[in-house]
């Protein structure tokens, strides 16, 4: 029996605003269990966003819980969420987010430098292999300014998964690319998830990109329209 | 690995990619420059009072000297030489001297110096073919060497010979500078030099004879302090130890104005570049705040990223240090240069201490300007890099630290806390000026700009929609010019204080023991040869005995040297030139019956802590002459002309048959009249002429000198400024340049994009100028007034050329940064902000 490797209960968030209250997410209950693919959509404004936030943990939620590789993240403080990031997660962004003082291969290795567990050859190594992976071995030491919008996401690929996370976070990650290029990207992405049997949740209003997760949740006005309970 | 040695290696690498990558060239720039400027000007600061305590050596002949009226135990002396210090001896009094050949005589004073005289600065003696020679060392025994005077007066020749006392001896030379000879040549006679060993043949001195025994000591600071603590309790009461201070106050003050000019500019040099700092600190972190929420994203904690932060400024630190002296030795060694030889080769090199300030400063910048940014930045949420449209303004709570950071820094460097308290209210009390009156003006200009064209609707809009960046631009800028027209001000009026004050026709001559009926003969005579003496004024050498009915030296030690010694007493009937009552009202020939009215040098008065109305006793050959201060009267002392302690009215001392006074002046003579006036003057042979062209003309040349290291340091301090502008311009092009790429994007032409750009520049520049020039105005009157005691006046083209300046500088320098938006593809610059957003 798989194990639930994400489990939201009775998540809320709500931001005050100066005449009131604005309520952003409304009780959301998920499970999703290690190796599954899930894609989030919705329009802009559903809350989609705020919700892949609190599920990584990058946000904390106003009310309910969640449990990250079985550890509840209300019982974490932000250096215990953020070692827990970088041993189980990984990030994929819409704006890519790379680093622009740092050449393609830096960006990649950086994750793991920040591990501080593997030598620098062994960080460059793996970094270099996944750079490969996503077929830009020969833009090692370019910078992200040099490369285009296909081949940043691309980089951001290599650097989300050269950390071998359990879980990953993809924010709309083809919205900022032309449809073809959209295309590779996202054939880039499930492969490497394939390989790696990594969890996925995907942010995206995309729905073809939506189509080729196992499952597809729906928010819409800060709720979980269709969802899988707990 | 542990954390430690993970993060260090972490950061180090992160410096060089961020090193490699440009984004802290700035800061790094601001801070070297810091490092530099503080160093720089302390290193030469410190050499610069080395030399003056060399200068003042010269005059001293040595290191230090004790005057007395007796010889100095012989084991004192062994015991000197024992520390390691040099010594040297001389022995003055007046006495006859007599050709050999024929029957002149004249009051001479002889001095009697050992054969290492002097131990510090030189002799210079010119033999019979008219070569000067330049020599440490006092005339051989047998021989001697006279002033020049003795050779117009007892009509002899180099090579011929005087009797002195028993002894003859043979003139090997004119004595044409001498350079302890101070300012004592007051009723002294000309000097003739001797070798101490022919001294006890003459037979001149006996037990009880008067006679001024100087000790010349030299060496090691330390040692002679060590030296000089252990002798003064044995000193009797009228000895007098003379150190470096007391000799040349013209000089003095001269090198103090200009110390007090490189302290004033160091700080503003310090204050710009801390500015520089602060701003390329914001900026930085500006730009790093989404790599903030990224890093969190990738499993970065808190604590490891303010290690990092951490080690990064360490290294900054060191290495921005470490580079920032390379430029300040050089710089150091270009002021020194500067100085040629003046500055002596041999003076020790500088000690570590304006190192270890130029370290502190830019660790108080680091710590006060950059940190509180960095720690702001540690706390950027990770949710950012999900949303990274979220504005991340400036933060002007971090820049609070920055005040008692520059507070700090400034009392640091100037080492004195009413300069710093000046600087520092002044700076912040415009920094709220300039910001309330530029925030009207640019109500005003949304105003105009309702009426205006499209350019100026949208350059002015611009300048609103960042209102706070805008202000604060304004303010930097406005502060940054105003520090800059202070330097160029004050800078100006020195110089032209320095040049007045020793102008090519100052007085080179002094003309001395003038008898009361030569006066208006020597008067005409000089007029004849086109001679104009300053004014003549009457001297009666008396001393200071009794001040409110007590004796003066019961009231103050041997170190207040006035009233252990007989001064020069005058009289006029009105107030000298140069001179200017401070208090009191200058003495009227009013009849009192008891005492005599007295006005007093206001550095005297301030010594002996004279007030109007303290009754003196003055004690003049067996008279007593009963005086009350009527006046304080300041003196410019740096004049070459015959200044006074004491001034009576007339009517007091002028009875020739109670007093014995002469007369003295002193008057410019060019080489062409030096001939007719020893002429003249052979005419009255008791009057003795003493020139001070030498003086005067190291007077000038450390005048050009310290000029010169003014305008390196004012070009130094420029530069830092610019460095500001720089910094602070680019704190807002980022914005700028993504929305003109939005503008291109939407159809703007480049006339208008290029255009309002210019008019927020512009208007940014003028508004900023206009306050500079009313704020160095004010600045430079307050520095003027109360610091440099300078007279101060109004400068009509600082309010034309600063705005100007301002506009042309902000306005062509924005643009270029700007220009890159127009003549590149708006994409492209719209996925450059996006990635540094």
């Amino acid at each position: 029996m798989p194990q639930p490797i994400l489990q939201a209960t009775h998540l809320g968030k709500t931001v005050s605003m100066p005449n009131e209250e604005l309520v952003l997410l409304h009780d959301i209950n998920l499970t999703v269990t290690s190796g599954e693919s899930v894609a989030i959509v919705g329009t802009s404004g559903s809350g989609k966003s705020t919700l892949l936030g609190l599920l990584a943990g990058l946000d904390a939620p106003t009310s309910g819980d969640i449990h990250l590789d079985g550890r509840s993240l209300l019982s974490l403080n932000e250096e215990e969420k953020a070692v827990l990031r970088a041993e189980k997660v990984g990030f994929v962004f819409q704006n890519f987010q790379l680093l622009p003082s740092l050449t393609a291969l830096e960006n990649v290795m950086l994750p793991l430098e920040l591990r501080g567990t593997d030598t620098h050859a062994h960080c460059e190594q793996q970094a270099k292999h996944f750079l490969d992976r996503v077929g830009l071995s020969p833009r090692l030491h370019h910078y992200p300014r040099t490369l285009s919008g296909g081949e940043q996401q691309r980089v951001a690929l290599a650097r989300a998964f050269a950390g071998e996370p359990a879980i990953l976070f993809a924010d709309e990650p083809t919205g900022n690319l032309d449809s073809k290029t959209a295309h590779q990207i996202a054939d880039l992405l499930f492969a490497l998830n394939q390989d790696g049997g990594t969890t996925l949740i995907l942010v995206t209003h995309d729905e073809r990109l939506a189509a080729r997760c196992q499952h597809q949740w729906r928010m819409e006005g800060g709720r979980l329209a269709t969802a899988a309970q707990p | 690995m542990n954390a430690t040695a993970v993060n260090s290696a972490l950061a180090w690498r992160t410096i060089r990619r961020e090193w490699r990558s440009g984004e802290l060239g700035l800061l790094f720039a601001a801070l070297v420059l810091g490092v530099t400027i503080v160093t720089g000007i302390d290193l030469f600061a410190d050499r610069l009072q080395r030399a003056l305590a060399g200068e003042a050596s010269v005059y001293l002949g040595a290191d230090r000297v004790v005057q007395l009226s007796d010889p100095l135990p012989a084991s004192e002396l062994a015991n000197a030489r024992a520390n390691a210090l040099q010594v040297a001896e001389t022995i003055m009094f007046p006495t006859m001297a007599y050709a050999s050949q024929g029957d002149r005589s004249s009051l001479v004073s002889l001095k009697a110096v050992s054969t290492n005289y002097p131990l510090r600065g030189a002799l210079e003696v010119r033999d019979a073919q008219g070569n000067t020679a330049t020599l440490q060392h006092g005339p051989a025994t047998g021989t001697t060497w006279v002033d020049a005077n003795i050779l117009n007066q007892l009509d002899v020749t180099i090579g011929s010979s005087l009797d002195i006392g028993n002894r003859q001896l043979v003139i090997s030379g004119v004595l044409t500078r001498e350079g302890d000879a101070g300012s004592s040549f007051y009723g002294m006679g000309m000097r003739v030099m001797i070798n101490a060993a022919d001294l006890p043949a003459t037979g001149l001195l006996i037990p009880g004879s008067r006679a001024e025994y100087r000790y010349l000591f030299a060496g090691d600071t330390q040692q002679l302090d060590a030296y000089f603590a252990q002798l003064k309790p044995q000193l009797p009461q009228n000895a007098r130890v003379v150190t470096l201070q007391d000799s040349q106050p013209g000089i003095a003050s001269a090198l103090d104005k200009a110390a007090l000019f490189l302290r004033l500019a160091g700080s503003l040099g310090v204050l710009l570049a801390a500015l520089a700092t602060a701003f390329s600190a914001q900026r930085y972190c500006h730009r790093h705040t989404d790599a903030v929420a990224v890093l969190k994203t990738l499993g970065a904690t808190r604590r490891q990223i303010l290690s990092l932060q951490r080690w990064q400024l360490g290294a900054l630190w060191l290495l921005a240090t470490t580079v920032g002296f390379i430029p300040a030795w050089l710089l150091q060694q270009a002021f020194f240069g500067a100085m040629g030889d003046w500055i002596p080769i041999d003076l020790p090199p500088s000690g570590w201490q304006p190192f270890a300030m130029g370290a502190v400063t830019s660790l108080i910048c680091l710590l006060t300007f950059t940190y509180p940014s960095f720690l702001r930045l540690v706390d950027t949420p990770p949710w950012r890099a999900l949303r990274s449209d979220v504005d991340s303004n400036t933060h002007f709570r971090t820049l609070w630290p920055a005040i008692p950071g520059i507070a700090l820094l400034l009392v640091l460097y100037s080492r004195s806390v009413s300069l710093a308290a000046l600087l520092a209210g002044g700076a912040l009390m415009l920094m709220v000026l300039v910001g309330l009156i530029s925030w009207l003006l640019l109500r005003g200009s949304r105003h105009f700009s309702h009426y205006a064209g499209s350019i100026w609707r949208l350059g002015i809009a611009n300048i609103l929609r960042q209102r706070w960046l805008s202000l604060l631009q304004i303010s930097v800028f406005g502060i940054g010019f105003m520090l800059l027209s202070v330097m160029v001000l004050i800078r100006s009026s020195l110089l032209n204080e320095w040049r007045m004050q020793v102008p090519a026709d100052a007085p080179n001559v002094f003309l001395i023991n003038i008898a009361p009926d030569e006066v208006e003969p020597l008067r005409t005579a000089l007029a004849h040869i086109q001679l104009s003496p300053a004014e003549l004024f009457p001297m009666v050498r008396g001393r200071l005995t009794a001040i409110n009915g007590q004796r003066a030296t019961d009231l103050f030690d041997e170190s207040v040297n006035a009233v252990y010694r007989d001064l020069n007493l005058s009289w006029s009937d009105m107030l000298p030139a140069n001179n200017a009552i401070v208090s009191g009202t200058w003495p009227s020939a009013v009849n009192h019956e008891h005492a005599a009215p007295v006005s007093v040098e206001q550095g005297l008065a301030k010594k002996l802590h004279l007030q109007l109305g303290d009754t003196l006793s003055f004690t003049i050959g067996s008279k007593t002459v009963l005086a009350f201060v009527s006046s304080i009267r300041s003196v410019d002392w740096d004049r070459m002309t015959p200044n006074f302690y004491f001034l009576f009215p007339p009517q007091i001392l002028d009875d020739a048959t109670q007093y014995n006074a002469t007369w003295m002046t002193s008057l410019y003579r060019s080489e062409t009249q030096e001939a007719a006036l020893s002429h003249v003057l052979r005419q009255y042979p008791a009057v003795t002429a003493y020139p001070v062209d030498d003086l005067l003309a190291r007077v000038q040349t450390i005048v050009q000198r310290v000029s010169l290291a003014v305008e390196i340091i004012l070009l130094l301090v420029l530069s830092a400024g610019f460095l500001v502008l720089l910094a602070c311009l680019r704190a807002g092009i980022d914005q700028k340049l993504h929305e003109s790429a939005l503008l291109r994007t939407l159809g703007a032409k480049q006339k208008l994009i290029l255009g309002s750009l210019m008019v927020e520049f512009a208007v940014v520049g003028g508004i900023a100028g206009l306050l500079a020039a009313a704020g160095a105005e004010l600045t430079a009157w307050a520095l003027q007034t109360y610091l440099f005691k300078m007279d101060f006046v109004v400068h009509p083209w600082l309010w034309l050329i600063t705005p100007t300046t301002a506009i042309l500088l902000i306005g062509c320098i924005g643009s270029l940064f700007c220009y890159r938006v127009v003549n590149t593809p708006p994409i492209r610059v719209l996925r450059e902000s996006v990635q540094q957003q």
